[in-house]
């Protein structure tokens, strides 16, 4: 897959993901491994800058969490800028899909 | 903690420049639980055995480099929109009571603590407050706008007019309420609900005022004006921040 494109939408991807709800780092990268059948692995370099990235515009918020083992973890969570962006874009994300399958057809 | 996993994360943090050490301090944190959480859904416990999970990622000083990349983008992006935004109010503001035949230094005067220290200390202190639930998001930012706003009260001819932190107030809270979609019938209630407010506070409680209804089109009129900056200013910073996301990350250097 054209990693050029994939990065390009990691921020569409997380925040879609955030959208079930707040999630920690090592959990988006397995529940990313595992809905995609392992085709595309998040690495640790490119998940936190897009995280601190989608941070900074407000689009998600952060908080740490104390487990019961007493270690912390971070969690992330989508905040009403981030929802509004995403909706948006999953609008556009369609018609693009449906537009490019009236060239190139439907999956087989 | 493993000898392997500081050693490891030692080398990430020497390799993060440009970073405050506060922030650094927190990316380093940030990796070490996620490596901790990797190490225990993966069973490993040995020393051995975090050094091959270890040896699997990427070289510390690529992934120092990753980290560090977006880090002056993002904090140059906090501050710049947060400045943008808050000029946006000022200037909004300020022209304002130029036009309403006020002295320059003045409408100066109130433009820019309007707009710096209540609309981009606003923006610049918001993400602390960001989890809580809208009522008390709404509250926290009339308090904060309020304190930021008491430059305003000095804004007059004769010293300090407490009444002014209540445009702070106002600002603030159109603001917070601003930052989702309003109904529009609660948007065109704002200003007037505020301008009634005033007038009742000025001129029935303080009695600094007597009240005449030639006055309202003109109170109104300002009202009606900070609402508009900040329904700009909002617009204006949600468009920037949109750009930032689908911007790809530049690389440092």
């Amino acid at each position: 897959m054209d990693r050029e494109l994939l990065k390009g939408s990691t921020p569409l991807l997380l925040l879609s993901l955030l959208c079930e709800g707040p999630m920690y780092g090592y959990q988006i990268i397995e529940t990313v491994r595992q809905r995609t059948g392992g085709t595309y692995t998040l690495k640790e370099g490119a998940l936190y800058p897009a995280l601190h990235k989608l941070e900074a515009t407000e689009f998600i918020a952060s908080y740490w969490e104390t487990q019961e083992n007493g270690r912390e973890r971070r969690y992330y969570a989508i905040q009403p800028a981030g929802l509004a962006f995403l909706t948006a874009k999953k609008k556009e994300w369609n018609q693009f899909v449906d537009m490019v399958q009236a060239f190139v057809g439907p999956r087989a | 903690m493993s000898r392997a996993l500081e050693a490891y994360l030692v080398q990430v943090g020497s390799g993060l420049k440009g970073l405050s050490r506060r922030r650094r301090l927190t990316v380093i944190r940030e990796l070490e639980a996620h490596l901790l959480d990797e190490a225990e859904a993966r069973g490993i416990e040995s020393e051995s055995g975090m050094a091959a999970m270890l040896s699997e990622k990427e070289h510390p000083s690529l992934l120092a480099e990753e980290l560090a990349a977006g880090e002056g983008q993002d904090a140059n992006h906090r501050g710049g929109t947060a400045l943008a935004a808050g000029m946006i109010i000022g200037l909004a503001t300020g022209g304002h009571m130029w036009f309403e035949g006020w002295r320059w230094y003045i409408a100066l005067a109130f433009a820019a603590a309007q707009g710096l220290a209540v609309g981009a200390g606003y923006f610049w202190v918001r993400r602390h407050w960001l989890r809580l639930d809208p009522w008390a998001r709404t509250l926290v930012a009339v308090l904060i706008t309020a304190l930021l706003s008491i430059p305003l009260g000095f804004t007059t001819h004769h010293g300090f007019k407490p009444t002014r932190l209540l445009y702070g107030a106002f600002t603030g809270f159109l603001l917070e309420r601003h930052s989702q979609e309003r109904p529009l019938w609660q948007t065109l209630l704002e200003p007037v609900v505020f301008t009634a407010l005033m007038f009742i506070l000025e001129a029935g409680v303080l009695g600094r005022i007597q009240f005449q209804w030639g006055k309202v089109p003109l109170e109104l009129s300002f009202n009606a004006t900070i609402l508009l900056s900040v329904m700009l200013a909002t617009r204006f910073k949600r468009l920037l921040a949109e750009r930032r996301v689908l911007t790809p990350q530049q690389q440092q250097g």
